[in-house]
């Protein structure tokens, strides 16, 4: 049976607290520094997309049979983290450290407030479902 | 080639005494010769066969994989075409015996009786039969290199149409001249294993096509070249050591004798030559890039090599192994330079058959002066401009009536979808998504 954030709160569940979505585009081959690092602070999961995109690296040039050509987005790896209030700011800090190579187009971290979260097995909310 | 070696093993087959056990039962100094050559026909005929999936390897892993499964249709369709086209009229046009030097249509391919006794085999060259696969299989290459120019845009029907008539009547003719006895051979024009015959003549019907046929959409746009990078290097790859492999039964066999100690060695030597030439043009190709794009560019190694083997394909006997380094080097430069000088034209050439097949196929020709002192640089030229003219004319006639008869190039949308889906209606890797 489908249970209802409402639901659980009738069951009992307290509503928990707020909780952040962190957003950070980073270098592609350093993404299983970054996870190791966030594991170990306790970061407890995560969504990774590959993607393409430009910032203020803004693509390069590559030749291909003598011809060149312009490569407009670079592959990035976009992580998604949800995480309390309390942690966010660790978390930044962490993905900051670890990412950063002091080159050109390490990437972006964005930091966005989520209105609610909800565990779909349970229907536990905010950082009771992470 | 074909005639002088024909004179030379009935000089060298008088000289030997004969060791025949009984007067009527030829000995072993009688049918050696001919045993070992008609040997020599089927290896290195089978080797050349191979080519033909080093041309599909080849030309699969460059094309973009909504147009592999049209590739493979291709090249295996223009494989067994030759081969019937050749039995039909190609190689008696080629080989016509005694004629105008020019043109003499043939008839059909007749193999020797079963079980041919010594008596009635020609004895001093090789069977029937081997020599007609021999010759049938260097006609397929020709075809192929046409394939690849051509990819991602034509029509399966009119190349098909195409192959036909290059490879029953336009390569035979041609050929005819050169190593059916005809004029060029006359006039002492040299061409060991095919550079001009062979590779040129491919390469000028594969520029014919491309300029009737145009570019690729979207590859020259507002002045820039648009690269269309290939499926699978992999592939691409594969396929040129096929080549590489097939191209010691190209040079090799065309030795055309293998019953004397002089014979098999220089068959021996052919194939040294033969592989220095490839890995020269390779390794001049892989520094040539790192200096000019500060990346080596795998296609164009994979370019080089075969550039190299086509250098030295019209004479691969008389170099040194330093001849054929240089000889092969200079071919490896040649396709650097010239595939993008063909972008500059807006011909839009998918494999680099152009540059590899006619370009370093010119300069081969060329090169054999520096070893072959029986050739002079007059005679070679006049032998590339009338293999150029001949073929380049016939193409151009042919693709422009195929153009108007029934259409050569896919309509623009089918273009886009990929011929897999629109030529073939089926794809050659279905379980990924479009790229």
């Amino acid at each position: 049976m489908f249970v209802t954030p409402s639901l659980a709160l009738a069951r009992g569940y307290s509503k928990g607290k707020t909780v952040k979505l962190i957003i950070a585009a980073i270098k592609p081959f350093k993404l299983e520094e970054v996870r190791e690092a966030l594991t170990t602070i306790g970061v407890r999961g995560m969504m990774v997309t590959e993607i393409k995109g430009f910032g203020s690296q803004s693509g390069h040039t590559e030749i291909y049979r003598g011809a060149e050509y312009a490569v407009n987005f670079v592959p990035k790896v976009k992580l998604e983290i949800v995480v309390a209030d309390a942690m966010a700011d660790q978390v930044v800090e962490t993905i900051a450290t670890t990412a950063k190579t002091d080159k050109i187009g390490d990437g972006k971290i964005f930091v966005l407030d989520v209105a609610q979260a909800v565990r779909v097995r349970t229907g536990e909310t905010n950082d009771e479902a992470l | 080639m074909r005639l002088t070696k024909f004179a030379s093993l009935t000089a060298i087959a008088a000289l030997i005494p004969s060791l025949a056990l009984a007067q009527d039962a030829p000995g072993f100094d009688e049918i050696g010769p001919y045993i070992m050559t008609t040997l020599l026909f089927c290896m290195a005929g089978f080797l050349v066969f191979f080519m033909a999936a080093g041309f599909a390897m080849l030309e699969g892993g460059l094309v973009r994989s909504k147009n592999v499964t049209m590739q493979m249709t291709k090249n295996i369709a223009l494989f067994s075409i030759a081969a019937i086209m050749y039995w039909l009229v190609g190689f008696n046009t080629m080989y016509p015996g005694d004629f105008n030097g020019y043109f003499a249509l043939g008839g059909q391919t007749v193999l020797d009786a079963v079980g041919v006794s010594a008596a009635d085999a020609a004895l001093d060259y090789a069977s029937v039969g081997s020599d007609f696969f021999f010759q049938l299989v260097f006609v397929a290459a020709t075809a192929s290199i046409v394939s690849g120019a051509v990819a991602e845009r034509i029509k399966l029907w009119p190349f098909l149409i195409f192959v036909v008539v290059l490879t029953g009547f336009m390569y035979p003719i041609s050929g005819s001249w050169q190593w059916g006895g005809g004029w060029l051979s006359e006039m002492g024009f040299s061409d060991f294993a095919g550079s001009t015959v062979v590779h040129s003549v491919g390469g000028w019907a594969a520029l014919a096509g491309c300029i009737v046929l145009g570019p690729r959409l979207g590859k020259y746009k507002d002045g820039k070249v648009n690269p269309m990078p290939g499926s699978n290097l992999a592939l691409a790859t594969l396929g040129t050591f096929i080549l590489w492999l097939g191209w010691f039964g190209f040079n090799g066999g065309s030795q055309l004798a293998m019953g004397t100690v002089g014979d098999v060695s220089d068959v021996s030597r052919i194939f040294a030559n033969t592989n220095m030439a490839a890995a020269a043009g390779a390794v001049t190709a892989l520094i040539l890039t790192q200096v000019l794009y500060k990346k080596p560019d795998l296609t164009m190694v994979l370019n080089g090599a075969l550039a190299g083997l086509v250098s030295i394909t019209a004479e691969p006997l008389a170099p040194t192994l330093f001849g054929a380094l240089w000889i092969g080097a200079v071919g490896g430069v040649i396709v650097v330079l010239t595939i993008p000088m063909l972008d500059k034209f807006k011909i839009d050439d998918v494999v680099g058959a152009i540059p590899v097949h006619l370009f370093a196929g010119i300069w081969g020709t060329i090169a054999v002066v520096f070893y072959n002192s029986d050739a002079s640089l007059g005679t070679q030229i006049t032998g590339i401009l009338g293999y150029g003219i001949f073929t380049f004319v016939a193409s151009l006639i042919v693709w422009f009536i195929l153009k108007a008869v029934l259409g050569i190039r896919v309509s623009e949308e089918d273009e886009i979808n990929g011929l897999d889906t629109s030529e073939m209606g089926m794809e050659a890797y279905p379980e990924f998504s479009k790229g």
